[in-house]
């Protein structure tokens, strides 16, 4: 198991990081969802550490330059899986400043549609926690999650149930968005899945869609062949990519996702068409 | 020892578990006609009927009905209300006045409580015919199924087009007695893992996914949160049993002999042969047409209903249907949501509950003792 012990943040990632900070602040702030930030504060009943654990999550946020810092670097592995042919969704698990987990999709190779980003990165913080013996719940309750784009049901759930606090992502994923777009799973109210979560969402949003635009064009090769449509006189899959997030029709949707208040943030990698964003 | 282990990593409140006396163990081999599965529908097919407000007036004319409902069509046409009938007859025998019409919408009437004269439109309507006007409450949507065709008909007659196949699903016959004995055959074998899981620590929760064309078992699994990972519920572990006889899957579960898998292509063989996982040739995915594709048209039988996590699992699975024994509190087809009759989602299915209801149940039960005695 790979643990990398440094990050490497892009240089205009850094002059990025200065010049929009006071915007992520603010964006912060708007972006927090006010239900779960009060349920954050809950003690968690029958934990062992019940008061640590209230210390820890009121004290738990990271500020804007290390947000944003995480971010660049999960926009960086959503980028270099776009060049490799994968789904362009970047993800990584922080904790007191390490990477302990930095997961890409793995559906294909494992024949398991379960294989989203953040379970794989999950694996990879509890492997962490055994090489150390450390309790995974202890670990998870002050692991942050960054993420390009907003975490399905699936995720959303699993995020409960191993009590990460603070989720942090890009755009909306309004097909299968399990943190407020399909459904609300942070904040249900769900008293046997773990603990509810805060998100903070619509960093670099335009950017992680154009990304998940460019891969939705192509076509999934592990999908199956459709039979042939004779009247079409052609063969095309009519099947969906496999861990298909967006789809195309919500594209233009997601747009709106972005602040229209507020400049816009400063894109770090270059993008290949923008549209509606403030000027 | 490890009952406490077990109870101590619940976390459940007290609540959740009444102690209730153990009912007396049946017989397993029997066959078993205690349950009956029935669907886990839509909100939309089983909410009792939305009603709205209505006027309605008797037909003192009967010659005028045919003019009556003629002109009321145009001057009060029930928009997006097709399935209702304008003219109902009175039930009782003998009344002065059988018919009975709806006028309008209350929220299309002048003013509430305004006698005929008022609602005839500034005279559009030729009020002749009609007696006086009264409130009558309607069904907002049409009836989607037979109890809600029912239900909504005790307020104004409606028309309906049964779904035939609901309704035998709500009654409990969809399954003829082969099916039902296979459904209890594979029950049992996922209420056979819950039990070994739970002997090694874990949740008392089993599951197990089947071919329904080949009827042959492709994976069973059982919760393994309380060992090394604490995703493991019976669901997660046996999407990725299955991806382990196509040829993928993430995990190991030598640790954890009553999880099994099988190769989907492979010859049909007695369950008793499911080789474990680890022992399988590399041979999944080889056909060029119809090779298996995650859990596409396959079945999941589990023990208790699925959580959050599970039940989208299953959707991005693309799982054809799935049979529960028991509901659970933050069950996600059913309890809480209906993740599986969604219309956001791009893959729904059908949903049964009740399989073998009180041998799960009874998985629940030991948890629930273990719980009380610690």
């Amino acid at each position: 198991m790979s643990c990398p012990s440094n990050i490497i943040v892009p240089s205009d990632a850094r002059k990025c990081l200065h010049s929009s900070e006071g915007f992520i602040a603010r964006w912060f702030e708007l972006s927090c969802r006010s239900t779960c930030a009060s349920s954050l504060l809950h003690p968690k009943m029958g934990t062992d550490n019940e008061k640590d654990a209230v210390v820890v999550r009121e004290n738990f946020q990271p500020c804007a330059e290390d947000i944003e810092m995480w971010m660049a670097s999960a926009f960086d592995m959503a980028k270099e899986a776009l060049e490799n042919g994968e789904v362009p969704v970047g993800c990584l698990m922080v904790y007191n400043n390490e990477i302990l987990g930095k997961g890409r999709n793995e559906v294909n190779e494992t024949k398991n549609a379960t294989r989203h980003a953040e379970m794989v990165a999950l694996d990879q913080v509890l492997e962490w926690c055994r090489q150390r013996d450390l309790k995974p719940r202890t670990v998870c309750e002050r692991t942050v999650l960054y993420v390009t784009v907003e975490p399905c049901i699936m995720c959303a759930a699993a995020l409960r149930l191993i009590n990460i606090p603070l989720v942090v992502y890009g755009c909306n994923n309004d097909r299968f968005g399990g943190c407020g777009s399909v459904l609300d799973i942070p904040a249900a109210d769900l008293p046997l899945t773990g603990s509810s979560f805060k998100c903070i969402s619509g960093i670099r949003a335009e950017e992680a869609v154009e990304m998940l635009k460019t891969f939705y064009k192509q076509e999934n090769p592990n999908a199956p062949k459709p039979k042939a449509r004779k009247e079409a006189g052609r063969q095309y899959s009519l099947a969906p990519p496999l861990h298909n997030l967006i789809h195309p029709r919500v594209y233009d949707e997601l747009n709106t996702v972005c602040p229209t208040s507020g400049p816009p943030l400063t894109p770090v990698f270059q993008v290949r068409e923008m549209t509606n964003v403030p000027s | 020892m490890s009952l406490n282990i077990v109870s101590d990593r619940l976390g459940y409140p007290a609540e959740y578990f009444k102690m209730e006396p153990l009912p007396k163990r049946r017989k397993e081999t029997e066959c078993d006609d205690s349950w009956v599965a029935y669907p886990v529908l839509s909100n939309e097919q089983s909410l009792d009927p939305e009603l709205i407000d209505a006027f309605a007036a008797p037909i003192t004319d009967k010659k005028e009905t045919s003019r009556l409902i003629k002109e009321l069509a145009t001057v009060y046409p029930l928009r997006g209300l097709q399935h209702i009938k304008r003219v109902r007859a009175r039930k009782e025998k003998g009344s002065t006045h059988p018919l009975e019409v709806i006028v309008c919408l209350a929220s299309d009437a002048p003013d509430r409580g305004m006698d005929i004269f008022d609602l005839s439109s500034a005279g559009r309507l030729n009020c002749s015919g009609l007696g006086v006007p009264f409130l009558v409450k309607i069904p907002a949507c049409p009836p989607l199924t037979r109890p809600q065709f029912e239900q909504a008909s005790k307020h104004w007659p409606t028309s309906f087009h049964e779904d035939k196949q609901v309704t035998v699903a709500l009654k409990g016959q969809l399954f003829s007695p082969h099916q039902k004995s296979k459904m209890q055959e594979y029950m049992m074998a996922a209420v056979a893992a819950a039990k070994q899981g739970w002997e090694r620590g874990m949740e008392g929760v089993g599951a197990v996914v089947v071919d329904p064309e080949s009827e042959k078992i492709l994976a069973i699994g059982h919760d393994c949160r309380t060992g090394s990972h604490p995703l493991h519920h019976a669901v997660m572990v046996c999407i990725d049993l299955v991806a382990c006889g196509q040829g993928g899957g993430a995990y190991t579960y030598d640790k954890y002999p009553a999880c099994q898998f099988v190769l989907p292509d492979s010859s049909p063989s007695p369950r008793k042969d499911i080789p474990v996982c680890g022992n399988q040739p590399d041979q999944a995915s080889t056909g060029e047409s119809g090779h298996p594709y995650i859990c596409t048209g396959y079945d999941l039988y589990v023990t208790r209903e699925p959580c959050v996590m599970c039940a989208m699992a299953l959707v991005h699975s693309r799982i054809g249907r799935v049979f529960y024994g028991t509901a659970s509190i933050d069950g996600a087809f059913g309890s809480k949501f209906k993740i599986h009759a969604k219309k956001d989602l791009n893959h729904r299915f059908e949903v049964f509950q009740g399989v073998l209801g009180q041998q799960c149940e009874d998985l629940n039960r030991q948890v629930n003792l273990v719980k009380m005695n610690s």
